[in-house]
Protein backbone atom coordinates (compact mmCIF):
# COMPACT_ATOMS: atom_id res chain seq x y z
CA UNK A 1 0.00 0.00 0.00
CA UNK A 2 1.43 3.40 -0.93
CA UNK A 3 1.79 6.16 1.60
CA UNK A 4 -1.13 8.19 0.17
CA UNK A 5 -3.51 5.27 0.49
CA UNK A 6 -2.24 4.59 3.99
CA UNK A 7 -2.89 8.22 4.94
CA UNK A 8 -6.45 8.10 3.53
CA UNK A 9 -7.18 4.81 5.36
CA UNK A 10 -5.70 6.17 8.59
CA UNK A 11 -7.83 9.31 8.32
CA UNK A 12 -10.94 7.19 7.78
CA UNK A 13 -9.86 4.92 10.66
CA UNK A 14 -9.46 7.69 13.19
CA UNK A 15 -12.72 9.26 12.04
CA UNK A 16 -14.33 5.92 12.74
CA UNK A 17 -15.50 5.54 9.14
CA UNK A 18 -13.32 2.59 8.04
CA UNK A 19 -14.74 -0.90 7.59
CA UNK A 20 -13.33 -4.14 8.92
CA UNK A 21 -11.55 -4.92 5.66
CA UNK A 22 -9.78 -1.55 5.59
CA UNK A 23 -8.77 -1.94 9.21
CA UNK A 24 -7.27 -5.35 8.46
CA UNK A 25 -5.38 -3.87 5.53
CA UNK A 26 -3.98 -1.21 7.84
CA UNK A 27 -2.95 -3.80 10.41
CA UNK A 28 -1.31 -5.89 7.69
CA UNK A 29 0.50 -2.82 6.35
CA UNK A 30 1.98 -1.92 9.72
CA UNK A 31 2.99 -5.54 10.28
CA UNK A 32 5.43 -5.28 7.40
CA UNK A 33 6.23 -1.54 7.57
CA UNK A 34 9.59 -0.54 9.07
CA UNK A 35 9.59 0.69 12.67
CA UNK A 36 9.26 4.51 13.08
CA UNK A 37 7.92 5.09 9.57
CA UNK A 38 4.63 6.34 10.89
CA UNK A 39 3.48 7.74 14.26
CA UNK A 40 0.69 5.19 14.28
CA UNK A 41 3.09 2.32 13.72
CA UNK A 42 3.43 1.53 17.42
CA UNK A 43 -0.29 1.48 17.92
CA UNK A 44 -0.96 -0.93 15.05
CA UNK A 45 2.00 -3.10 16.06
CA UNK A 46 0.37 -3.35 19.49
CA UNK A 47 -2.94 -4.32 17.89
CA UNK A 48 -1.23 -6.97 15.76
CA UNK A 49 0.60 -8.35 18.77
CA UNK A 50 -2.60 -8.44 20.83
CA UNK A 51 -4.60 -10.26 18.17
CA UNK A 52 -2.04 -13.07 18.00
CA UNK A 53 -2.15 -13.57 21.80
CA UNK A 54 -4.73 -15.92 23.34
CA UNK A 55 -5.90 -14.14 26.47
CA UNK A 56 -8.11 -17.07 27.61
CA UNK A 57 -5.75 -20.00 28.06
CA UNK A 58 -6.55 -23.52 29.28
CA UNK A 59 -6.11 -22.53 32.88
CA UNK A 60 -8.84 -19.92 32.49
CA UNK A 61 -11.19 -22.55 31.02
CA UNK A 62 -10.46 -24.90 33.91
CA UNK A 63 -11.18 -22.20 36.43
CA UNK A 64 -14.46 -21.28 34.75
CA UNK A 65 -15.54 -24.93 34.56
CA UNK A 66 -14.66 -25.40 38.22
CA UNK A 67 -16.74 -22.36 39.12
CA UNK A 68 -19.69 -23.68 37.09
CA UNK A 69 -19.45 -27.06 38.86
CA UNK A 70 -19.27 -25.38 42.22
CA UNK A 71 -22.31 -23.28 41.38
CA UNK A 72 -24.24 -26.37 40.27
CA UNK A 73 -23.39 -28.18 43.49
CA UNK A 74 -24.41 -25.24 45.64
CA UNK A 75 -27.73 -25.00 43.75
CA UNK A 76 -28.29 -28.72 44.26
CA UNK A 77 -27.58 -28.31 47.94
CA UNK A 78 -29.91 -25.33 48.11
CA UNK A 79 -32.68 -27.33 46.40
CA UNK A 80 -32.13 -30.20 48.82
CA UNK A 81 -32.34 -27.84 51.76
CA UNK A 82 -35.62 -26.41 50.39
CA UNK A 83 -36.97 -29.96 49.94
CA UNK A 84 -36.08 -30.81 53.53
CA UNK A 85 -37.83 -27.64 54.67
CA UNK A 86 -40.95 -28.66 52.75
CA UNK A 87 -40.90 -32.11 54.35
CA UNK A 88 -40.30 -30.60 57.80
CA UNK A 89 -43.14 -28.09 57.31
CA UNK A 90 -45.49 -30.85 56.12
CA UNK A 91 -44.59 -33.02 59.09
CA UNK A 92 -45.18 -30.08 61.42
CA UNK A 93 -48.58 -29.56 59.79
CA UNK A 94 -49.49 -33.24 60.14
CA UNK A 95 -48.44 -33.23 63.79
CA UNK A 96 -50.40 -30.02 64.47
CA UNK A 97 -53.52 -31.41 62.77
CA UNK A 98 -53.10 -34.65 64.73
CA UNK A 99 -52.83 -32.75 68.00
CA UNK A 100 -55.83 -30.56 67.20
CA UNK A 101 -58.01 -33.47 66.16
CA UNK A 102 -56.53 -36.01 68.58
CA UNK A 103 -59.41 -35.93 71.03
CA UNK A 104 -62.00 -35.94 68.32
CA UNK A 105 -60.28 -38.77 66.46
CA UNK A 106 -59.88 -40.97 69.50
CA UNK A 107 -63.46 -40.30 70.51
CA UNK A 108 -64.79 -41.11 67.02
CA UNK A 109 -62.82 -44.38 66.96
CA UNK A 110 -64.14 -45.27 70.37
CA UNK A 111 -67.67 -44.43 69.25
CA UNK A 112 -67.33 -46.50 66.10
CA UNK A 113 -66.26 -49.45 68.17
CA UNK A 114 -69.18 -48.97 70.51
CA UNK A 115 -71.60 -48.68 67.63
CA UNK A 116 -70.18 -51.61 65.74
CA UNK A 117 -70.21 -53.68 68.89
CA UNK A 118 -73.51 -55.49 69.33
CA UNK A 119 -75.01 -55.43 72.79
CA UNK A 120 -76.45 -58.87 72.21
CA UNK A 121 -74.66 -61.78 70.61
CA UNK A 122 -77.81 -63.83 70.26
CA UNK A 123 -79.91 -62.70 67.25
CA UNK A 124 -83.15 -63.76 69.02
CA UNK A 125 -82.40 -61.57 72.02
CA UNK A 126 -81.29 -58.72 69.77
CA UNK A 127 -84.52 -59.11 67.81
CA UNK A 128 -86.59 -59.01 71.01
CA UNK A 129 -84.91 -55.74 72.02
CA UNK A 130 -85.29 -54.31 68.52
CA UNK A 131 -88.95 -55.27 68.62
CA UNK A 132 -89.45 -53.51 71.96
CA UNK A 133 -87.60 -50.43 70.76
CA UNK A 134 -89.60 -50.31 67.54
CA UNK A 135 -92.89 -50.73 69.34
CA UNK A 136 -91.95 -47.98 71.74
CA UNK A 137 -90.96 -45.74 68.85
CA UNK A 138 -94.15 -46.60 67.04
CA UNK A 139 -96.33 -45.85 70.07
CA UNK A 140 -94.55 -42.55 70.63
CA UNK A 141 -94.97 -41.62 66.99
CA UNK A 142 -98.67 -42.40 67.17
CA UNK A 143 -99.04 -40.59 70.48
CA UNK A 144 -97.40 -37.51 68.96
CA UNK A 145 -99.50 -37.79 65.82
CA UNK A 146 -102.66 -37.78 67.94
CA UNK A 147 -101.45 -34.59 69.62
CA UNK A 148 -100.62 -33.12 66.23
CA UNK A 149 -104.06 -34.08 64.88
CA UNK A 150 -105.76 -32.60 67.93
CA UNK A 151 -103.77 -29.44 67.56
CA UNK A 152 -104.63 -29.06 63.89
CA UNK A 153 -108.32 -29.64 64.75
CA UNK A 154 -108.05 -26.96 67.44
CA UNK A 155 -106.40 -24.64 64.94
CA UNK A 156 -109.08 -25.39 62.39
CA UNK A 157 -111.84 -24.55 64.92
CA UNK A 158 -110.02 -21.42 65.93
CA UNK A 159 -109.83 -20.31 62.29
CA UNK A 160 -113.54 -21.05 61.85
CA UNK A 161 -114.37 -18.97 64.92
CA UNK A 162 -112.26 -16.11 63.61
CA UNK A 163 -114.00 -16.25 60.23
CA UNK A 164 -117.46 -16.20 61.88
CA UNK B 1 -45.51 -32.89 48.16
CA UNK B 2 -48.74 -32.53 46.16
CA UNK B 3 -49.84 -35.97 47.37
CA UNK B 4 -49.20 -34.97 50.93
CA UNK B 5 -51.32 -31.84 50.54
CA UNK B 6 -54.11 -33.88 48.92
CA UNK B 7 -53.96 -36.38 51.80
CA UNK B 8 -54.15 -33.56 54.33
CA UNK B 9 -57.11 -31.92 52.59
CA UNK B 10 -58.90 -35.28 52.33
CA UNK B 11 -58.22 -35.94 56.01
CA UNK B 12 -59.66 -32.55 56.96
CA UNK B 13 -62.79 -33.16 54.84
CA UNK B 14 -63.08 -36.59 56.40
CA UNK B 15 -62.89 -35.13 59.85
CA UNK B 16 -65.62 -32.59 59.13
CA UNK B 17 -67.85 -35.24 57.51
CA UNK B 18 -67.42 -37.45 60.55
CA UNK B 19 -68.27 -34.52 62.77
CA UNK B 20 -71.60 -34.19 61.02
CA UNK B 21 -72.60 -37.85 60.77
CA UNK B 22 -71.58 -38.95 64.19
CA UNK B 23 -73.44 -36.46 66.30
CA UNK B 24 -75.86 -39.07 67.65
CA UNK B 25 -73.05 -41.57 68.00
CA UNK B 26 -71.14 -38.98 70.00
CA UNK B 27 -74.07 -38.63 72.36
CA UNK B 28 -74.00 -42.37 72.83
CA UNK B 29 -70.34 -42.13 73.57
CA UNK B 30 -70.96 -39.41 76.15
CA UNK B 31 -73.04 -41.82 78.21
CA UNK B 32 -71.03 -44.91 77.37
CA UNK B 33 -69.19 -45.09 80.68
CA UNK B 34 -72.13 -43.95 82.81
CA UNK B 35 -73.76 -46.89 84.52
CA UNK B 36 -76.99 -44.98 85.11
CA UNK B 37 -77.71 -45.29 81.41
CA UNK B 38 -78.68 -48.42 79.54
CA UNK B 39 -77.02 -48.64 76.17
CA UNK B 40 -78.27 -50.89 73.42
CA UNK B 41 -76.67 -51.20 70.06
CA UNK B 42 -77.80 -53.46 67.26
CA UNK B 43 -75.52 -53.41 64.26
CA UNK B 44 -76.27 -53.89 60.57
CA UNK B 45 -74.76 -57.39 60.73
CA UNK B 46 -77.28 -58.35 63.41
CA UNK B 47 -80.09 -56.85 61.35
CA UNK B 48 -78.99 -59.09 58.49
CA UNK B 49 -79.32 -62.09 60.81
CA UNK B 50 -82.94 -61.14 61.56
CA UNK B 51 -83.85 -62.28 58.06
CA UNK B 52 -83.32 -65.87 59.25
CA UNK B 53 -85.81 -65.55 62.12
CA UNK B 54 -89.07 -67.37 61.60
CA UNK B 55 -92.03 -65.15 62.57
CA UNK B 56 -94.12 -66.56 65.43
CA UNK B 57 -97.29 -64.65 64.59
CA UNK B 58 -98.65 -61.94 62.31
CA UNK B 59 -97.39 -59.12 64.50
CA UNK B 60 -93.89 -60.51 64.43
CA UNK B 61 -94.12 -60.91 60.67
CA UNK B 62 -95.05 -57.26 60.42
CA UNK B 63 -92.10 -56.30 62.60
CA UNK B 64 -89.71 -58.43 60.58
CA UNK B 65 -90.95 -56.73 57.44
CA UNK B 66 -90.44 -53.32 59.04
CA UNK B 67 -86.86 -54.15 60.05
CA UNK B 68 -85.94 -55.70 56.69
CA UNK B 69 -84.60 -52.42 55.35
CA UNK B 70 -83.11 -51.14 58.57
CA UNK B 71 -79.40 -51.12 59.19
CA UNK B 72 -78.98 -50.35 62.84
CA UNK B 73 -80.46 -49.28 66.11
CA UNK B 74 -79.04 -47.45 69.06
CA UNK B 75 -80.80 -46.83 72.32
CA UNK B 76 -79.71 -45.00 75.39
CA UNK B 77 -82.08 -44.90 78.30
CA UNK B 78 -82.24 -43.89 81.93
CA UNK B 79 -85.27 -43.94 84.19
CA UNK B 80 -83.99 -42.26 87.31
CA UNK B 81 -81.91 -39.23 86.46
CA UNK B 82 -82.41 -35.96 88.24
CA UNK B 83 -81.52 -33.70 85.33
CA UNK B 84 -83.55 -35.43 82.63
CA UNK B 85 -84.98 -32.20 81.19
CA UNK B 86 -81.52 -30.71 81.00
CA UNK B 87 -80.23 -33.85 79.26
CA UNK B 88 -83.15 -33.63 76.85
CA UNK B 89 -82.45 -29.98 75.97
CA UNK B 90 -78.75 -30.68 75.57
CA UNK B 91 -79.32 -33.70 73.33
CA UNK B 92 -81.88 -31.92 71.15
CA UNK B 93 -79.59 -28.93 70.77
CA UNK B 94 -76.67 -31.14 69.78
CA UNK B 95 -78.63 -33.17 67.23
CA UNK B 96 -80.77 -30.48 65.60
CA UNK B 97 -77.85 -28.37 64.45
CA UNK B 98 -76.27 -31.17 62.45
CA UNK B 99 -78.30 -31.82 59.34
CA UNK B 100 -81.30 -33.32 61.13
CA UNK B 101 -84.75 -32.02 60.34
CA UNK B 102 -87.44 -31.76 62.99
CA UNK B 103 -90.33 -34.08 62.34
CA UNK B 104 -92.46 -33.56 65.41
CA UNK B 105 -92.24 -32.17 68.91
CA UNK B 106 -94.66 -32.76 71.73
CA UNK B 107 -94.44 -31.20 75.16
CA UNK B 108 -96.84 -32.07 77.92
CA UNK B 109 -96.84 -32.20 81.70
CA UNK B 110 -95.26 -35.65 81.76
CA UNK B 111 -92.60 -35.47 79.12
CA UNK B 112 -91.04 -33.69 76.17
CA UNK B 113 -90.60 -35.60 72.96
CA UNK B 114 -88.86 -34.71 69.76
CA UNK B 115 -88.54 -36.67 66.54
CA UNK B 116 -85.82 -35.73 64.10
CA UNK B 117 -85.05 -37.22 60.72
CA UNK B 118 -82.25 -37.12 58.22
CA UNK B 119 -83.17 -37.54 54.59
CA UNK B 120 -81.11 -38.52 51.57
CA UNK B 121 -82.58 -38.53 48.07
CA UNK B 122 -86.11 -38.36 49.48
CA UNK B 123 -85.58 -41.39 51.72
CA UNK B 124 -85.41 -41.11 55.49
CA UNK B 125 -82.10 -42.72 56.42
CA UNK B 126 -82.13 -41.88 60.11
CA UNK B 127 -84.82 -41.26 62.67
CA UNK B 128 -83.95 -40.01 66.12
CA UNK B 129 -86.36 -39.84 68.99
CA UNK B 130 -85.42 -37.96 72.13
CA UNK B 131 -87.65 -38.16 75.19
CA UNK B 132 -87.19 -36.29 78.45
CA UNK B 133 -89.60 -37.19 81.26
CA UNK B 134 -89.61 -36.08 84.88
CA UNK B 135 -86.84 -38.46 85.75
CA UNK B 136 -86.43 -40.39 82.56
CA UNK B 137 -84.34 -39.73 79.52
CA UNK B 138 -84.36 -41.68 76.29
CA UNK B 139 -82.67 -41.47 72.91
CA UNK B 140 -83.44 -43.87 70.14
CA UNK B 141 -81.70 -43.73 66.79
CA UNK B 142 -82.83 -45.91 63.94
CA UNK B 143 -80.97 -45.98 60.67
CA UNK B 144 -81.35 -47.58 57.28
CA UNK B 145 -84.28 -47.10 54.92
CA UNK B 146 -87.07 -45.93 57.21
CA UNK B 147 -90.73 -46.17 56.38
CA UNK B 148 -92.57 -44.06 58.95
CA UNK B 149 -95.96 -45.45 57.97
CA UNK B 150 -94.83 -49.02 58.58
CA UNK B 151 -93.29 -48.13 61.91
CA UNK B 152 -96.29 -46.20 63.19
CA UNK B 153 -98.56 -49.06 62.10
CA UNK B 154 -96.68 -51.53 64.32
CA UNK B 155 -98.14 -50.39 67.63
CA UNK B 156 -101.66 -49.73 66.42
CA UNK B 157 -104.01 -52.10 68.14
CA UNK B 158 -101.44 -52.91 70.79
CA UNK B 159 -101.76 -51.56 74.27
CA UNK B 160 -98.42 -49.89 74.63
CA UNK B 161 -98.06 -46.76 76.57
CA UNK B 162 -94.43 -46.23 75.90
CA UNK B 163 -92.15 -45.22 78.67
CA UNK B 164 -92.72 -48.32 80.74
CA UNK B 165 -90.57 -50.01 78.12
CA UNK B 166 -87.64 -48.12 79.49
CA UNK B 167 -87.94 -50.24 82.58
CA UNK B 168 -88.14 -53.38 80.46
CA UNK B 169 -85.08 -52.34 78.49
CA UNK B 170 -83.25 -51.71 81.72
CA UNK B 171 -84.30 -55.01 83.26
CA UNK B 172 -83.27 -56.94 80.19
CA UNK B 173 -79.88 -55.28 80.07
CA UNK B 174 -79.17 -55.93 83.72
Amino acid sequence: MDSKKVKTRLKKYWEGKSNLNEENELKSHFLHAPDGADPDHEYFTYLNKKSTQNPLDDQFDDEILKLIDKNKQSRKLKNNVIKYWYVAASLALVISVSIIFKDKFIKVNKVENVVEMDTYKDPDKAFEETKRALLLLSSKLNQSSVYAAQFSKFEEHQNNLKQN
Amino acid sequence: MKNLIIILITACIGFSANAQNDVVTKLFNDYYDDENFTKISVSSKMFELFTHIEPGDEDEEEILEAVSKLKGLKVIAADSVGNSKELYTKAVKKISGNGYEELMEVKDAEEDMKFMIREKDGIIDELVMVVGGNKSFFILSLYGEIDLKKISKLSKGMNIKGMEHLKQLDDNKN
